[in-house]
């Protein structure tokens, strides 16, 4: 027995050695030029139609092009079109594009790409079986919600055209989107959902292409195939798998990682001093805010309007410059209204700038850090209003007595309890007790989108280049109305001129989506934000930005609002 | 003696998988418990693409017939795909993980045992000398300090203030780092283990025996004494080296190794079912696995240990 056990602590030391020395020496590459990023963790999936996220969508543009892209100034250009193609509006009153593919497209295994492509990889994304988070996307074209789209090849596969019922002025960055990208039908088929985790059948017709994906890294080797091909000047492209915030500036510090995404809350103000020319703050389409549930039980026995005047207080409170400057320290632009910056009108002027009641940009209440004593005394008098009218609780020197206490929701992260703790501090001075609960990830979630809460930490994040990403996440039967608008008890309430949700603000969406014409559409978009902030339901506090730490090194890089980082024309300079 | 055994391993190889059956069923309805569900997110799907993908895993079926599915397909091999990572089977993301993580805790195991046995006798030979204390002092510091401590530290240390070793797993030399910081508790718990269970055996009367008959001092320590001290490590050693090959969430997320920790924190953030399923057997039957061998190697240290 004492043979066997020495036998058996032999082939462990030998395993042990093997297991030293059998290194990463499988991926000798002949590259020339490479440079090693970081944009996220490993992804849940870097399928262009099933991926929802950003990370993922930085990876799918390095492999994919749709008919579409952005060139190396970042603007909108034609990739697998020949050209952008005029709207051309058909006698039933609908509108087509019709793309002309380039000569010679192909995908990175060297065979040949048409138009066919398109029309499978569309109809596959937008049908529900895939279950593809994105395939709302898909919501403009004629034919979306049957088992079709309407959008054919030409005989030759050279031409593509595509029937919208309502030209809508986005379409042609949706086109650029990861999910509108096409897919080859062959290897999807043959490999089912896991054709995309493999190097050997994640076949794509973009700038890269994959040599090797592990849960460690993907790598990324030039496409000869790329219609573009010799606009693409690195060789190789890393993507390592990281979300350790303190591991990824250890990496970017030590020069293991050219770019990072993210960085440790705490270090960003010496990042920003030691490191002037590589840390970037960048706007990104989004809103941090807080949702109140408007039918919350712990406001049970108030009218509908002094629940509206209670949540306004509650949002006038807020000092959004200093949850801006002492709590984010990004950079964040306080909020006062919900549709994030960064979104254009058809003048070209910004959404924003013309937001508010006045649409003169000043929002629905001031974010001016001077006018925070008077918000404070305008939540005062609402509140006193509300204590004469309801009798349920008392205003004594401005302070809140008896009123009933209310539980704020959020989950775990440094930044979203710190927010937390400053709204009950903020929120406690004028007599209002707020509980603070700090759920995990996926029970968060599950109860703000149920409703089971009073108050919650929320974001939102735009998924193109229009309002309407912002706006119809609101109509009632919408997975995302975490502030339950127009359900149970709200669901009868008739109190935006006269009438419910469904017939204000669910109509106002539905009209948008069927106007032709751009600037009624975006008046039209004004209102519904103009509802929307009246419930005093969605409390904005900041728009979000984007930090991200981008070597010296590499020249050619941009990022996009929605945070995709493109480094197809990027290139490491020594 | 030999049937003896042979009788006791079938017995305890039963229990096994009575044990792992027991696991199994308890996570499988625990887990469905909690609130929340793997199509959550901060934008959800639409109720089509919820409802076709709750067709697809299986979901929209009796709870009690997916368990009944759950523990076929399981007989036949099959973990189930990964309801988070599309199109990746449970079984393949663990053993991909599972390889890098058993290699880097493999290695921190040997290290730990290895440097943690002759720390422990060098201090209860040297007992209350400056050696011992000094052992002592570091010891009880490694015990106490929190791995994501010790990670941190080493990060600063080697990585940043003096860069002499890569900051993430993927890169040549990059498992040395998170070899230490792994095997860093366990070597200090093995240290305080063997000191103490050596200075008891250095303390008995054959000890004393044998230096009197005039055998070497070397020979006394690890003859005598090292081979009879090292019981009550080898019962923990079974335990620690499950653990250890399993890999630490902590650890490999500070030095970005791709290994199979991670998993067992994210697949419950994610409610990733089959996930959660599987890393929870995984490291069941490998927990049920070591603590089986290292009570046999028990007995072959120490025939008086009866088995029954």
């Amino acid at each position: 027995m004492k043979k066997l056990l020495s036998l058996l602590l032999a082939v462990i030391m030998v395993f042990a050695l093997v297991a030293c020395t059998g290194d990463n020496n499988d991926d000798v590459s002949n590259a020339t030029s490479t440079m090693t990023l970081n944009v996220g963790a490993y992804p849940d999936t870097i399928d262009p139609a099933l991926n929802s996220a950003v990370d993922g969508a930085t990876y799918i543009i390095h492999n994919f092009v749709g008919l579409v892209g952005y060139d190396a100034n970042g603007d909108l250009a034609p990739m697998c079109a020949a050209e952008i193609p005029e709207a051309v509006t058909l006698e039933n009153g609908m509108t087509s594009y019709t793309f002309t593919l380039r000569d010679g497209l192909k995908w990175s295994d060297g065979t040949d790409l048409d138009a066919n492509d398109f029309v499978y990889s569309w109809n596959r994304a937008a049908n529900p079986q895939t279950a593809a988070d994105y395939e709302y996307m898909f919501d403009v074209i004629d034919g979306y919600g049957t088992d079709t789209l309407n959008v054919t090849a030409s005989e030759d596969g050279k031409q593509l055209t595509v029937v919208l019922p309502v030209d809508v002025p986005y379409f042609m960055e949706l086109c650029a989107f990861p999910t509108y990208m096409p897919v080859k039908q062959e290897v999807v088929e043959a490999n089912g959902d896991a054709w995309a985790t493999k190097a050997e059948t994640y076949i794509g017709n973009g700038p890269y292409k994959v040599s090797k994906f592990t849960q460690a890294e993907l790598v990324l080797a030039k496409n000869e195939y790329y219609w573009d091909a010799d606009s693409v000047v690195t060789d190789e492209i890393v993507f390592a798998f990281n979300d350790d915030d303190s591991s990824l500036l250890a990496n970017y510090k030590n020069g293991s990682y050219l770019f990072i995404d993210s960085v440790p809350q705490d270090e960003i103000e010496s990042l920003e001093a030691n490191y002037p020319n590589e840390y970037f703050v960048e706007g990104q389409l989004g809103t941090y805010y807080v949702s109140f549930n408007v039918n919350d039980p712990a406001l049970e026995g108030f009218t509908e309007e002094e629940k509206a005047d209670i949540r306004h207080a509650l949002g006038l409170m807020i000092d959004r410059n200093y949850v801006c400057t002492d709590i984010g320290k990004a950079g964040q632009v306080p909020a006062a209204g919900f549709v994030a910056m960064g979104l254009t009108e058809p003048d070209g002027t910004e959404f924003i700038a013309n937001n508010g009641v006045n649409r003169d940009g000043n929002g629905y209440y001031s974010v001016a850090a001077e006018d925070y004593a008077a918000n404070c005394a305008e939540a005062v008098a609402l509140l006193e209003g509300v204590a004469q009218s309801s009798g349920k609780f008392t205003v004594e020197n401005g302070v809140a007595v008896g009123f009933p206490s209310l539980t704020y929701i959020t989950n775990e992260g440094t930044g979203h309890e710190a927010v937390a703790a400053y709204l009950q501090a903020a929120w406690g001075t004028y007599g209002i007790t707020v509980n603070v609960e700090t759920q995990e990830w996926a029970t968060f979630l599950n109860t703000r989108k149920n409703g089971d809460y009073s108050v919650a930490r929320n974001g939102w994040l735009g998924d193109y280049n229009d309002p309407i990403s912002f706006l119809d996440m609101w109509i009632t039967e919408s997975g995302n109305n975490d502030s339950q608008f127009g359900k149970d008890a709200h669901a009868t309430y008739a109190g935006y001129d006269g009438k419910t949700w469904a017939e204000s603000y669910d109509a106002i969406i539905a009209q948008v989506k069927a106007s032709k014409d751009p600037e009624e559409r975006f008046e039209l978009m004004h209102q519904a934000e103009d509802i929307l902030m009246q419930t005093g339901a969605i409390c904005p506090i900041y728009y979000y930005t984007d930090i991200y730490m981008c070597s010296e090194k590499i020249e050619g890089f941009f990022s996009s609002p929605l945070g995709y980082k493109f480094f197809m024309y990027a290139s490491v300079v020594e | 003696m030999d049937s003896k055994l042979a009788l006791y391993i079938v017995k305890r190889l039963l229990l096994a998988i009575f044990t792992v059956f027991l696991i199994i069923t308890i996570t499988f309805f625990v887990m469905r418990a909690i609130p929340g569900g793997p199509f959550l997110s901060e934008k959800s799907p639409s109720a089509e693409v919820t409802a076709a993908l709750e067709a697809k895993y299986g979901l929209d079926k009796p709870l009690f017939e997916q368990y009944i599915t759950y523990l076929k397909d399981l007989l036949h091999g099959d973990f189930g795909p990964s309801i988070k990572n599309r199109g990746r089977n449970v079984i393949d993301l663990i053993m991909e993980g599972f390889s890098v993580s058993a290699k880097t805790g493999l290695i921190a195991a040997c290290v730990a045992i290895v440097i943690g046995l002759t720390l422990g006798a060098l201090a209860a030979v040297f007992h209350d000398k400056w050696i011992d204390n000094l052992i002592m002092v570091l010891t009880t510091a490694f015990v106490a300090m929190p791995s994501f401590v010790i990670a941190t530290i080493l990060l600063l240390i080697f990585c940043i203030a003096w860069p002499i070793l890569p900051a993430n797993g993927n890169a040549d030399g990059g498992l040395i780092l998170p070899i230490i910081a792994l095997a860093l508790y366990p070597m200090s718990y093995i240290t305080r283990l063997t000191r103490s269970s050596m200075l008891d055996v250095l303390g008995q009367d054959y000890i004393r025996t044998a230096r009197a008959k005039g055998v070497s001092g070397a020979k006394v320590i690890f003859k005598h004494s090292l081979k009879n001290a090292v019981t009550p490590v080898i019962t923990y050693v079974g335990p620690m080296i499950a653990y250890i090959l399993t890999g630490s969430l902590v650890v490999e997320k500070i030095f970005a190794v791709p290994g199979l920790g991670k998993y067992f924190f994210s697949s419950i953030t994610n409610r990733d079912y089959p996930m959660v399923m599987g890393t929870t057997i995984f490291l069941a039957t490998l927990m049920v696995i070591m603590t089986l061998i290292s009570d046999i190697c028990y007995k072959i240290f120490d025939p008086r240990v009866d088995l029954n």
